[in-house]
């Protein structure tokens, strides 16, 4: 490995960045460290006039 | 729009000023997506609602008196009651429980629902569920010019007064009724009236409700049958609506094949040219080889193939628009009978031609546990679009100089997808998953002059959904491949050494009797190149694996480039690309003539040959290459079991027939 060339080093991070890029796409979230997870959906309860309402079908 | 006008007096109500966000509502087939696009144009964005695999577009109108509207299309649906995906989205969206990417939480500030003018009794059932819901709402009455060929007059003033809330005519098609686009928004009030709770109620107040807004059809002349009743007796009728289908999807393809070469020479040679540029622009060392041979030809061999992608969308969405597609799915119903399939598979497959993801989602619709469990199972048989590049690649090496037979082999391995589906179908229905098959019950849509506006909408889409794909994803892999491919460093071999020392000799002292030394050269550096790729980390995984896939007539880089693919299938055409280029001058001949005409280590042997490029085709149309589909599939059927059962069935019907095919050709003479 050329290691005294900061070309190197260089690719080898741009490398290590597509990887992690590759595994998020490619893996479920349980197989990934916490930092590589997509972000959930926004997700709200229902109100109606600021008061939770129960029994909406799903 | 003197019809807005006229709805909005029918309801006694003034319109509300303009909402922020709009839901646009629908059944199937009533032309809502053309009306979003009539409405927004090109001010859309395409991604999925958050936690589901349903498509959620949001587009921008302009023009209404009030400020900007966010319009939200929905899935089309029968019924926002049901226990379906599209039913789920729908009616979270209403109730505020679910938003689009980038948008806040919340009920939406008004809703559009979309009737089919030449349907209304069974499109009011949903009209009736949405304003039960007491959100300001306006019915947009679309298909109007096509209501009108046949006789009907749907009455806006008595529509409104009965659904109380505004009601506008309109063609989205022709743009009749919609003018000002904004304001047909801004005319959303409150309904006056609820309709009834039950499902009953609702259906005959949806049939009151047409009965009294429809004027009477124009009879028909007698003793003819209107041009919709012979043409679907044509489309469906068992020979001729196969000979149809046949023929449509034949013609389909020959066409995506012989038209699509312009274009994609064009961007071939601006990626060869990209590549020169690099070299010429950056400094050399191992940046300047990560760009060139690693993004530019690895994304430059997938990008080619955009033409041929938005081609086939934009020929598909039109005979969709045409309501052709739903003819096909009844004559295609005989057909997947027999193979223990119900006609309610037909959609899931149907879709998994554009991906299998959406496929297996929409297996959801198949009511009986049995038929659903079968439908996914095959659904990644079908030929979905991450296979095109490889097909086109791999028939392009089959017949190289006539696109007919190309197109021929194209087509075939579609078919062969399709049969192999089948034959697992029924393979599936008689072993592991015995029981009976339901019937098929379908509305067929009217037919309709397509929308170019709305096939190239669809094109523009996905378009840019496959540059994405191919910018983010297939960048990273390619980047991750050129690594492997560039480390570690290795002394040049003996015989590339030789030869320079050979070349310098000749130039230091010419003798017009000997080798070219540009000639020694050119070879010194191939030579050099092949030996770093073989004992790179990606060479000494492909050869330890490649024992594997030798009997298949792969060397240790197609082994690569198969391997590689089960992250994406279309990363093969990449890998092939990052592993060759380097070892072949693509500056000169184009990154596709680079791969095709690539040789293995001995250096005469083709990479692709006759016997290998069948073999690899057979698998990539049978393997189960794609990890999401494995885990998409294990959510859906609610065990990893069937994920596993689908990897492994795949896997071993892919290796088995591309075995017999190079076995079978190298055995016939054919190398």
């Amino acid at each position: 490995m050329p290691m005294g060339d900061w070309q190197f080093w260089l690719v080898t991070a741009i490398a290590v960045l597509a990887a992690a890029l590759v595994a998020r796409a490619a893996l479920p979230p349980r197989f990934l460290p916490r930092f590589l997870r997509r972000r959930k959906g926004t997700r709200a309860p229902l109100t109606v006039g600021g008061k939770p309402v129960g029994g909406e079908r799903r | 729009m003197s019809t807005q006008a006229d709805a909005a007096a029918g309801t006694g109500v003034a319109p509300v000023p303009g909402p922020r966000r709009v839901a646009l509502v629908g059944n199937p087939n009533t032309g809502k997506t053309t009306l979003f696009n009539r409405l927004c144009g090109l001010r859309h964005k395409t991604s999925n609602f958050p936690g589901t695999t349903q498509e959620a577009r949001i587009g921008a109108v302009r023009g209404g008196a009030g400020p900007e509207v966010h319009l939200v299309d929905l899935p089309g649906v029968y019924s926002i009651e049901l226990e379906l995906p599209e039913s789920e989205v729908c009616r979270r969206v209403l109730a505020g429980q679910l938003a689009a990417p980038g948008e806040a939480p919340g009920e939406p500030d008004a809703v559009c629902v979309v009737l089919d003018a030449t349907n209304l009794p069974r499109n009011l059932v949903l009209a009736g569920e949405v304003l039960r819901r007491r959100l300001p709402t306006v019915v947009a009455v679309n298909m109007i010019d096509l209501a009108r060929r046949r006789g009907l007059s749907p009455d806006a003033v008595v529509l409104a007064r009965e659904l109380g809330c505004p009601v506008v005519l309109v063609s989205a098609r022709t743009g009749e009724g919609l003018e000002r686009p904004g304001e047909l928004l801004d005319l959303a009030t409150i309904p006056t009236h609820t309709p009834p709770g039950t499902q009953d109620g609702v259906e005959a107040w949806a049939e009151r409700i047409a009965l009294a807004a429809l004027s009477q059809p124009t009879p028909h002349a007698p003793g003819r049958r209107p041009l919709s009743d012979r043409m679907d007796a044509l489309l469906l009728h068992p020979v001729s609506g196969t000979l149809v289908f046949a023929l449509v999807m034949a013609g389909l393809f020959a066409a995506v094949f012989k038209v699509a070469t312009y274009p994609m020479d064009w961007i071939d040679a601006i990626f060869t040219h990209a590549g020169g540029l690099v070299h010429a622009v950056l400094p050399e060392g191992l940046l300047g080889e990560l760009v060139s041979e690693g993004v530019v030809a690895g994304v430059g061999a997938t990008v080619v193939f955009l033409p041929q992608i938005c081609l086939l969308f934009f020929l598909i969405s039109m005979l969709e628009d045409t309501g052709y597609l739903a003819r096909a799915a009844m004559a295609m119903d005989r057909v997947l009978r027999p193979f223990g399939l119900p006609g309610h598979a037909f959609v899931p497959l149907l879709s998994s031609h554009a991906c299998a993801l959406p496929g297996i989602m929409a297996a959801r619709g198949v009511p009986d546990r049995r038929d659903r469990l079968a439908t996914i199972l095959v659904a990644p048989f079908m030929t979905c679009s991450a296979r095109l590049p490889v097909y086109v690649l791999v028939t392009g090496v089959l017949f190289p100089r006539s696109p007919l037979l190309a197109s021929a082999a194209f087509v075939g391995a579609y078919a062969l997808g399709i049969v192999a589906g089948l034959a697992s179908a029924l393979i599936a229905r008689r072993t592991v998953l015995r029981g009976p098959a339901r019937p098929m019950v379908m509305e067929l849509p009217s037919y309709k002059v397509p929308s170019l506006r709305t096939s190239l909408l669809t094109t523009w889409d996905r378009g840019f959904m496959f540059l994405k794909k191919a910018g983010t994803n297939i960048l990273a892999i390619c980047v991750v491949l050129w690594w492997l491919g560039a480390f570690p460093h290795v002394d040049p071999p003996a015989r590339a050494v030789e030869l320079r020392e050979q070349a310098a000799a000749l130039v230091a002292s010419p003798d017009p009797s000997g080798p070219d030394p540009v000639a020694l050269r050119a070879e010194a550096d191939r030579l050099e190149s092949a030996h770093a790729k073989a004992r790179s980390l990606i060479g000494r995984m492909g050869r330890a694996v490649s024992p594997v896939f030798e009997p298949l007539g792969c060397d240790w880089r197609l082994t690569v480039g198969v391997l590689a693919s089960f992250a994406a299938r279309e990363v093969f055409v990449s890998t092939m690309a990052v592993l060759v280029v380097g070892e072949e001058d693509f500056e000169e001949e184009g990154v596709l003539r680079a791969i095709t005409s690539a040789t293995r280590d001995d250096g005469h042997t083709p990479v692709f040959t006759t016997a290998t490029a069948a073999s690899i085709l057979v698998f990539f149309v049978l393997a189960m290459q794609c990890l999401p589909t494995l885990v998409v599939t294990a959510r859906e059927t609610g065990h990893s079991k069937w994920a596993l059962l689908q990897f492994g069935w795949m896997s071993a019907v892919a290796y088995a027939l591309a075995l017999v095919v190079f076995q079978g050709l190298r055995a016939a003479g054919v190398s």
